[in-house]
């Protein structure tokens, strides 16, 4: 695979600045002919991701068990470790329909990193939210009117939380 | 307007996928098998990633942000300014978990092409990827920054294309709306005129 590329103007000024046309084989390669529709390739994709979700759910409410756990034994300086989890749950939630549990997975993050930052850690406005996951990943995670009552406390709760700068 | 493109053609393109999340990877993977891509090589990490673009090219690279060790956004450095080419060249979509601004920003300066904020959709990739597939975008090389041009949106999105935010300019040029000022008017912008200073 070659990127047939040509150096268009050089600025001799400094400092040197190089501006290149590229057409890169990703272009090359889609220019090709032939492929198939959009609609169907989204359509094959959610088919994809649709087969994976029971087993993505319980690597979920493992992540969350895990979470429930190491809050409960109060560690010294949990940011780093907790903001990992909270990012495993944002990252993995991601991928799946799961409208109010990935808005409650990144409160999560965004209450550990405000806290952080601002050196004011408060352990209640992490059980909030950890309580809030359980109870919203048992609902199948979706959106609904208690999962919004839900949501709105944790927003509550994060707007309460000194942002950084 | 032109009409934007209603097929996709990934049956002979490379694609590298860099997570250290399994359970992630494993969406990733379903996702992008869904989009008919030839071949898919998986990376649990960036070092990974790196070993293996040094022995060989890919067309896309899909990686997300945050990974131990070396994250997303070194990898991208890396890749622009040390991997030989044509790799340095190859289109990155960083996937972003937690999307602090400031993280965005990271992303975009050093050198990916797109940061996608999750959640992700099938849908929202794969318009990412047609939008890489049509668009030229120059490549900057300067001290302080290398990769494809960060001024995207100045060249508005794809024809077709309803870009991603509210100030993205048209790709298109539409017929004039108003009158055209009248050469008086001209004549008054462009006549030298006396300043007290």
């Amino acid at each position: 695979m070659t990127a047939a590329s040509k150096a268009v103007s050089q600025d001799v000024s400094k400092p040197a600045v190089r501006i290149r046309d590229i057409t890169t084989s990703l272009q090359r390669q889609m220019a090709r002919p032939g492929g198939i529709d959009i609609e169907a390739a989204v359509a094959a994709a959610e088919q994809g991701l649709e087969g994976r979700r029971e087993e993505t759910l319980r690597v979920i409410q493992d992540k969350v068990q895990a979470l429930a756990a190491f809050c409960a034994g109060r560690p010294a300086a949990p940011e780093a470790e907790l903001y990992a989890i909270a990012s495993v749950l944002v990252d993995t939630a991601g991928f799946l329909d799961m409208p109010a549990f990935y808005e409650a997975a990144y409160s999560l993050c965004e209450v550990v990193s405000r806290m952080s930052a601002a050196e004011a850690w408060s352990w209640p406005s992490i059980d909030v939210h950890v309580h809030a996951l359980s109870l919203i990943l048992g609902e199948g995670g979706g959106a609904s009117d208690a999962n919004s009552t839900l949501l709105a406390g944790l927003r509550a709760v994060v707007d309460r939380t000194p942002a950084p700068g | 307007m032109t009409k934007a493109p209603d097929k996709v053609n990934l049956a002979h393109s490379t694609l590298l996928l860099v997570d250290d999340q399994p359970t992630s990877l494993d969406l990733l993977s379903s996702i992008v098998q869904g989009f008919g891509v030839r071949e898919q090589l998986k990376c649990p990490s960036a070092k990974e990633a790196v070993e293996l673009l040094r022995r060989r090219a890919v067309d896309l690279i899909l990686v997300d942000c945050a990974m131990p060790e070396m994250d997303g956004y070194d990898f991208v450095t890396w890749l622009r300014r040390e991997a030989p080419e044509p790799a340095r060249f190859t289109p990155v979509i960083m996937i972003l978990g937690h999307a602090a601004q400031a993280r965005v920003a990271r992303g975009r300066d050093c050198g990916a092409s797109f940061i996608v904020a999750k959640p992700l959709t099938p849908s929202v990739l794969l318009r990412r990827i047609v939008w890489l597939g049509a668009q030229n975008r120059q490549f900057i090389e300067a001290e302080n920054y290398v990769g494809p041009d960060r001024r995207v949106h100045n060249y508005g999105p794809p024809p077709g294309e309803d870009g991603r935010r509210s100030t993205d300019l048209s790709g298109e040029v539409g017929e004039a709306v108003g009158e055209n000022m009248n050469q008086d008017d001209i004549d008054m912008l462009l006549k030298p005129m006396k300043v007290n200073l």
